[in-house]
């Protein structure tokens, strides 16, 4: 009588615990992992808003990310919260472009390909902001987006505390999303902070990227692992559009890769997706969509004789390395030759290529096509206007000044003001608005040198400006 | 100087005392734990024949095993113990003193219920426990009393047997009859229940008994309450019998053919007015440890008298209505009262020591005589003393109810030390004294010899 | 496994408890009865303390008029007890004793500020009040800023006016006295409390110890957060006294909602001062650009946004409220004109009128009929679209005031719900308003730069360069308020600064060419628009 009922009581108790663990798990997977995918209708949006899969490994918590500005203000380049990192954001947009929600659990904030490949120009002062999608970002400072993470996550404001009050005077979460959030997502995320910030020390020895560069060292040191070998790689953000005409044509700057969908799955993980969280088939849909967009319009009125002019002027001195077909378009021309800083095509070692290329081995998206060259990629000039600063480092603010010798060129000058200067072919680099939004670039600091490229500075200034002139019509 | 009323001879039916001075029932525990007598108790009885007493009503005796209040007291429950009882009576009757046996029945108020009725609760009129210690009990069932009235009945038969000179049933104090006859105790619903007659049933049912048993010619006196008070500690509970009530109860006793009443209040024992007189926290204590686990409340006492900050509040409770009450004839009045209602002599009991207050209550005709315990235990000789013409002895009992405290764990005996002048050992030798002559007197006891040891 | 036969080892030690007594079991059931009740009683008293933390109660009208002046929006803290969020003010009764703990900071009240204080109220026109968090709290509604008063001579009787803008009080000053009071060596507890007591608040000793340890120290500890965001506007040489009738409306937004560091804006950008728009008759409004510059069709969007100013917070507002207040003003009339208009003049400025100004402000039709025959005699106007800010030529500190990065920002306000704005636009000039009880609408320009309708028509040169604001009794010649009164029955009023930032009186020149009959005749016309 005594054992009977204690034999036969186990295994339910057992059930019970079981049951109520899995419901726990269940629970804990419901409310931290499970994923949502973000779907839009148009490419456009899809290359705006979707996730690329950065959020399951290093996106930001929602309420964290909407409150870290009203926390640590000073820390950001100045007052407009993610405004000042020269975000694009569209009227009567929740996120800035380039900023998407993903919930896994919870809502998770990360990055994507627009958030650098969208650019912003005005024709006047007073005009608002015309976004160009795919077009390299001449504003948005990368670097002082996650330096004001780490930065604030090692604050001691940023504490449950803090940010927890911030959440509740916005909105009002559930009691298990104030719990979960009080104490295991702030607490997680100071911790993932902060051991990102470990694994971005590199960058405090090296010149700022500053706005509208990167750099491919994360991918060096971050992902690859591989030693820090003191290089410099900051480089401005390329174009991505009309891919299908770039086929068979060296990629990045230094024609690190052949492969427009392995550049478009390398650049995902270089933007924090893992090799477990990147979304492949995002990645591809925004390939897909930039392998036939065209580069936009400019703007302005062009004199049409005057570029009539310069076609041929573009022909002679310009075609062979930069026209669709021209003999040397899309492939790398020897740092000796070409005469641009060298830091950034001496970051990229054949040892990181192979390492590169071994990455995802058990993958199906193995990369195969990443390679290591000696100098920098000439590049197809199509859409050349909105691509300033120009060299690959971004240290020729206009067209126009290109053309001129290095003694001639802006020793310093201010980037990231989006004004356009339709007479100079470039955005405007001086004068107080642009001093006032702009930061300061200095040709002298270590892989900003704007020296090389000689071709064309020795045409007469009829010749320039015709050539000028022709070239917006690119 | 007149004759003293205290000491001409109380007349009763069948009884004829000395003097006006009772030994009140008061006990320590000095017999064997299975309830058979020891030659303490003879001491202690004769101690008080000696000391001039005209009659000694003993101590509690219970009638059965399961209406003890603690044990080690001396029952009267089998033939066997006639033999002991009747030596004790041959010991006071050696000082021409009366002895009255007092037969108990103790029901729900168990102070100590002993190992073999600790499992099961008391017996009582009713299923709500005492409202002191929490003492558990049950509602007796009509066959349970149709057995106590035997017991009973028994029991006086065996104190005549015993050559004893009367008996005297404890009706008051809390005890069984008590909680038949207090309406703030009794709920039955049955013929035991109710109207005051039937509350009385009982009690009526074991004098007829006994008168069955015994005779109308054997003394049977009857120790009644004038007044229950039975909120006199917790003002939310039942007020309890009122005078009048148990003045009615007192003639139907009378009618009945009790030969005496014997006036003492309170439902419960102890009660703020039962002792009248000290409530000493030091030695509740001490000793009151002993019976915390014997009632529900008991732990929950005991924290009340250990913890210091608390006290006042308990002590406040008890002292609440005692100030409406002298110390020196607690109940007086009430006996007065009874009195003039029966013909049957009375007794009252409850703080008499002083020679002045005894004489004026008795030539007043407010009783015929008094029970005395613990003036008696103070100086056991005090009859004598006031017979010598004084009202107070040299070192009189100060009621301070240390001796009560005591009787649970101790041998008892005065245990006011400023009586000993603050010696300790003067006072233990003093209650020691309690066992002397020893049940085996030296000369023939057997010589105990050093066995052993190491050579 | 039976209850009374446990068998357990502890350190090699086997200890039995193998029976139980019925004391034992007695004790039992008291000590379960103990605990029960010990917990019955930790229970109710969380329960009593927890429905009054909790418990949310607005006072209510039925009137909607009285709404609209004295109800709640929401504007005073909440959230919760231990992470109190949103308002502005103190407490109530710190609110109502402030004036007698700072006497010499606000000598006359706060009716000296222009609050209105109608027949023996304790709170005036604009202070809602509201049980939260525990306690009466105070807080602000649309009426504080859009309600107000005109006499017809200084002997007069004053007249209110729900939905005209609040000429008469001076919102700067307010917030300066509230943040300095509560700041001051006297703002202390006992102070507080002894001040309570003389103004007939009683308070318990539960109340006084939350005054002690929570009220008092939070209302400072929230009074230094705010003056410390909002110093660079409240206390800054460079940016102009706001002055009776204006207010700042997105800086102070920037720096409590967003905590933007206002220094390190551009100093012109912290001038935004300009005049407490009318909120009557706002159905047919629906669709314009709203504010000044115009930044937001949607009124909807306009309430929150004015509701954020006042103090509520996404969690704290209480939208039936609010929308009671939106629907009410919704159908508002526009005050008539109180006061004679000569018919003949005002015909011959109607024909001026409809030549010089329907096409961008609409006419006399707008006011009157139905909601759709309002918006349908704005065909074909340019009425509630922005006019750029170099052919307006006013002042364009306020349209700077508000950037585009600011818009933005204001996309996360209401995150995840239907109210989150989308609307806000930033836009290049001011919008053209209807001029719907225009009489009522002085001093004149989105700044409040030209004090009179009659002013407005001559060329800038020709306007006041300085006058007095905040006083009302009427101008009836010239369509305005006396502008030359500096004080009356000790409360002074402002003298206005044409030459200072943002208080620039030029552009809008239409109109000023006109003969001065003609502008008489004109004005005469528009009071009874």
């Amino acid at each position: 009588m005594m054992s009977g009922p204690k034999k036969r009581r186990w295994p339910a108790v057992v059930a019970v615990v079981l049951l109520l663990l899995a419901l726990l798990a269940y629970g804990a997977w419901y409310k931290l992992f499970r994923q949502v995918p973000t779907v839009f209708a148009t490419d456009e949006q899809h290359f705006k808003y979707a996730s690329i899969g950065v959020e399951a490994s290093e996106g930001l918590p929602y309420w964290i990310w909407m409150s870290l500005p009203r926390i640590c203000p000073e820390m950001l380049p100045g007052p407009g919260g993610y405004a000042s990192l020269g975000t694009a954001w569209e009227p009567g947009e929740a996120m800035p472009i380039g900023f998407p929600v993903k919930t896994v659990g919870f809502e998770r904030v990360g990055i994507n390909c627009a958030t650098c490949h969208t650019a912003s120009y005005r024709k006047r002062p007073e005009d608002l902001p015309t976004y160009v999608l795919g077009a390299p970002s001449g504003r948005f400072d990368a670097q002082r987006y996650i330096r004001f993470l780490f930065a604030c996550a090692e604050d001691p404001r940023f504490n449950a505390d803090n940010i927890m009050k911030q959440i509740n005077s916005v909105t009002r979460l559930s009691w298990i999303d104030r719990t979960l959030y009080r104490y295991a997502i702030i607490p997680m995320t100071k911790r993932t902070l902060l051991k990102q910030r470990e694994t971005y020390r590199w960058m405090d020895s090296r010149p700022n990227w500053s706005v509208g560069r990167t750099d491919m060292n994360p991918f060096k040191l971050r992902v690859l692992k591989l030693h820090d070998d003191a290089t410099v790689g900051n480089t401005d953000i390329m174009p991505l559009w009309n891919m299908n005409a770039r086929n068979g044509m060296l990629l990045h700057s230094d024609g690190l890769s052949k492969s427009v969908e392995e550049a478009g799955i390398s650049a995902a993980l270089a933007a924090g997706a893992s090799r477990d969280s990147v979304d492949v088939p995002a990645v591809l849909r925004v390939v897909k969509w930039v392998r036939q967009t065209s580069p936009p319009r400019f703007p302005f009125p062009v004199d049409a004789s005057l570029a009539a002019t310069g076609g041929p002027i573009f022909k002679a001195h310009c075609a062979d390395c930069h026209s669709f077909g021209g003999a040397r378009t899309g492939t790398a021309i020897d740092k000796s030759e070409v005469g641009t800083d060298p830091n950034r095509t001496d970051h990229w070692p054949q040892a990181a290529a192979d390492a590169f290329n071994d990455y995802a081995k058990d993958k199906p998206w193995d990369f195969n096509g990443f390679a290591s060259s000696d100098g920098y990629v000439a590049l197809p000039l199509d859409g050349v206007w909105i691509r300033a600063p120009y060299l690959h480092n971004g240290s020729v603010p206009t067209l126009a000044d290109l053309l001129e010798p290095q003694e001639k060129r802006p020793k310093v000058f201010y980037r990231g003001y989006d004004v356009y200067d339709p007479v100079r072919g470039g955005f405007v680099s001086s004068g107080p608005e642009a001093e006032r939004v702009g930061v300061r670039y200095d040709t002298a600091v270590r892989g900003n040198s704007n020296a090389g490229h000689n071709w064309g500075t020795a045409l007469s200034p009829e010749e320039k400006a015709a050539l000028v002139e022709y070239m917006k019509t690119l | 100087m007149p004759e003293d009323v205290i000491f001409t001879p109380l007349k009763f039916r069948h009884l004829e005392v000395k003097n006006r001075i009772f030994r009140s029932s008061i006990s320590g525990r000095w017999d064997n734990y299975n309830g058979s007598g020891t030659q303490t108790r003879i001491n202690w009885e004769e101690r008080f024949a000696r000391g001039g007493c005209g009659a000694i009503i003993s101590s509690f005796v219970p009638v059965h095993l399961k209406g003890r209040i603690l044990p080690n007291y001396a029952m009267i429950d089998d033939d066997d113990k006639i033999p002991f009882w009747r030596a004790v009576g041959e010991a006071v009757h050696r000082h021409d003193c009366k002895f009255i046996m007092q037969l108990s029945h103790g029901g729900r108020q168990r102070d100590v219920p002993g190992v073999e009725n600790f499992l099961e609760k008391g017996l009582s009129s009713t299923d709500s426990s005492d409202t002191f210690h929490g003492l558990l009990c049950r509602a007796m069932t009509k066959a349970e009393i149709d057995q106590t009235v035997e017991h009973f009945a028994q029991g006086a038969r065996r104190a005549r047997e015993a050559g004893l000179d009367g008996i005297e049933l404890h009706a008051s104090h809390g005890y069984l009859f008590t909680q038949f006859l207090s309406s703030a105790i009794n709920d039955r619903k049955d013929e035991y229940g109710g109207p005051l007659e039937n509350r009385f049933r009982f009690l009526q049912e074991v004098i007829r008994a006994i008168r069955r048993e015994v005779g109308k010619d054997f003394h049977l006196q009857v120790k009644m309450n004038a007044l229950d008070e039975n909120n006199a500690l917790f003002f939310w509970e039942k007020k309890g019998n009122s005078l009048e009530e148990y003045i009615q109860i007192c003639k139907w006793c009378e009618e009945e053919g009790a030969d005496a009443l014997h006036i003492s209040m309170g439902s419960t024992f102890p009660h703020p007015m039962v002792p009248p007189g000290g409530f000493p926290p030091d030695e509740l204590n001490w000793w009151y440890g002993g019976m915390a686990s014997s009632g529900a409340r008991g732990y929950f006492n005991y924290a009340f008298f250990h913890f210091k900050l608390i006290r006042p509040i308990f002590l406040w409770l008890w002292n609440r209505r005692k100030k409406a009450y002298p110390v020196e004839g607690v109940s007086a009045e009430a006996c007065r009262e009874i009195k003039k209602h029966v013909s049957i002599p009375v007794l009252n009991t409850g703080g008499f020591q002083d020679g002045a207050l005894i004489r004026r209550y008795i030539s007043e005709g407010w009783m015929d005589g008094v029970a005395i315990a613990r003036p008696l235990i103070a100086n056991p000789d005090l009859p004598h003393i006031l017979a010598s013409g004084r009202d107070l002895p040299e070192r009189p009992c100060t009621f301070c109810n240390r001796c009560l405290v005591n009787a649970i764990a101790n041998p008892l005996g005065c245990y006011d030390v400023r009586r000993y002048d603050g010696d300790h050992d003067a006072m233990i030798r003093e209650v020691m004294t309690v066992f002397d002559p020893p049940p085996f007197p030296a000369e023939k006891a057997p010589r105990i010899v050093a066995a052993g040891g190491a050579a | 496994m039976s209850r009374e036969s446990r068998t357990r080892t502890k350190a090699g030690v086997l200890v039995d408890a193998i029976r139980e007594s019925p004391v034992d079991r007695q004790v039992k059931k008291y000590r379960r009865a103990l605990l029960l009740g010990l917990l019955t009683v930790i229970v109710l008293i969380l329960a009593v303390f927890i429905a009054r933390f909790s418990k949310d109660r607005p006072m209510t009208f039925a009137d909607d008029r009285e709404h609209y002046l004295y109800g709640s929006i929401g504007s005073e803290p909440g959230g919760s007890i231990s992470n109190a969020v949103g308002g502005v003010l103190p407490p109530y009764w710190i609110f109502v004793t402030l004036p007698e703990i700072c006497p010499e900071k606000l000598p006359g009240g706060y009716a000296s500020l222009g609050f209105i204080y109608e027949n023996g109220r304790d709170l005036p026109v604009g202070i809602s009040r509201r049980f939260r968090l525990g306690f009466d709290q105070v807080g602000l509604n649309c009426a504080s800023c859009h309600t107000g008063t005109v006499r017809e001579t200084a002997a007069s009787e004053r007249m209110v006016y729900p939905g005209m803008p609040s000429h008469q009080l001076d919102l700067q000053n307010f917030f300066r006295f509230v943040l300095d009071c509560t700041l001051d060596e006297r703002f202390t507890p006992e102070r507080v409390l002894a001040e309570i007591e003389r103004a007939g608040g009683s308070t318990d000793a539960f109340e006084r110890f939350v005054y002690r340890n929570q009220l008092v120290p939070r209302t400072r500890e929230s009074t230094l957060m705010l003056s410390r965001r909002l110093s660079p506007l409240m206390a800054n040489p460079r940016v102009p006294e706001w002055g009776p009738g204006r207010v700042d409306t997105f800086n102070p937004y920037k720096a409590i909602q967003f905590n933007w560091n206002l220094a390190a804006l551009p100093p012109s950008e912290l001038i935004g001062a300009s005049d407490f728009p009318s909120l009557w008759w706002q159905g047919p409004r629906e669709g314009l650009q709203r504010h000044w510059d115009g930044n937001n069709t949607s009124l909807q969007e306009r309430n929150l946004s004015a509701s954020l100013g006042a103090g509520v917070t996404p969690v704290t507002i209480d939208h039936p409220n609010l929308e009671r207040v939106a629907q009410w003003i919704r159908d508002l009339p526009p005050p008539e004109y109180p006061f004679p208009v000569d018919q003949a003049k005002a015909a011959r400025g109607a024909a001026l009128y409809a030549a010089q100004c329907t096409e961008c402000h609409g006419d006399g039709r707008f006011r009157q009929g139905t909601v759709e025959q309002a918006k349908a005699s704005l065909k074909g106007t340019r009425v509630g679209t922005v006019e750029p800010i170099a052919r307006v030529a006013t002042d364009r500190h306020r349209l700077d005031s508000y950037t585009y990065d600011f818009a933005v920002n204001q996309y996360t306000l209401y995150p995840d719900s239907e109210y989150r704005f989308h609307n806000f636009r930033k836009t290049g000039g001011y919008s053209n308003q209807p001029l719907d009880g225009i009489w009522a609408r002085a001093p004149y320009l989105h700044n409040g730069s030209v004090p009179t309708l009659r002013d407005l028509l001559e060329p800038p040169e020709r306007r006041p360069r300085t006058f007095y604001r905040g006083y009302d009794v009427y101008d009836q010649r010239k369509g305005g308020f006396v502008t030359t009164v500096g004080a009356e029955k000790g409360r002074r009023f402002f003298l206005y600064d044409t030459s200072l930032p943002g208080n620039g009186n030029g552009g809008h020149l239409w109109g000023t060419q006109l003969t001065d009959e003609e502008k008489d005749a004109l004005v005469e016309y528009m009071k009874t628009l």
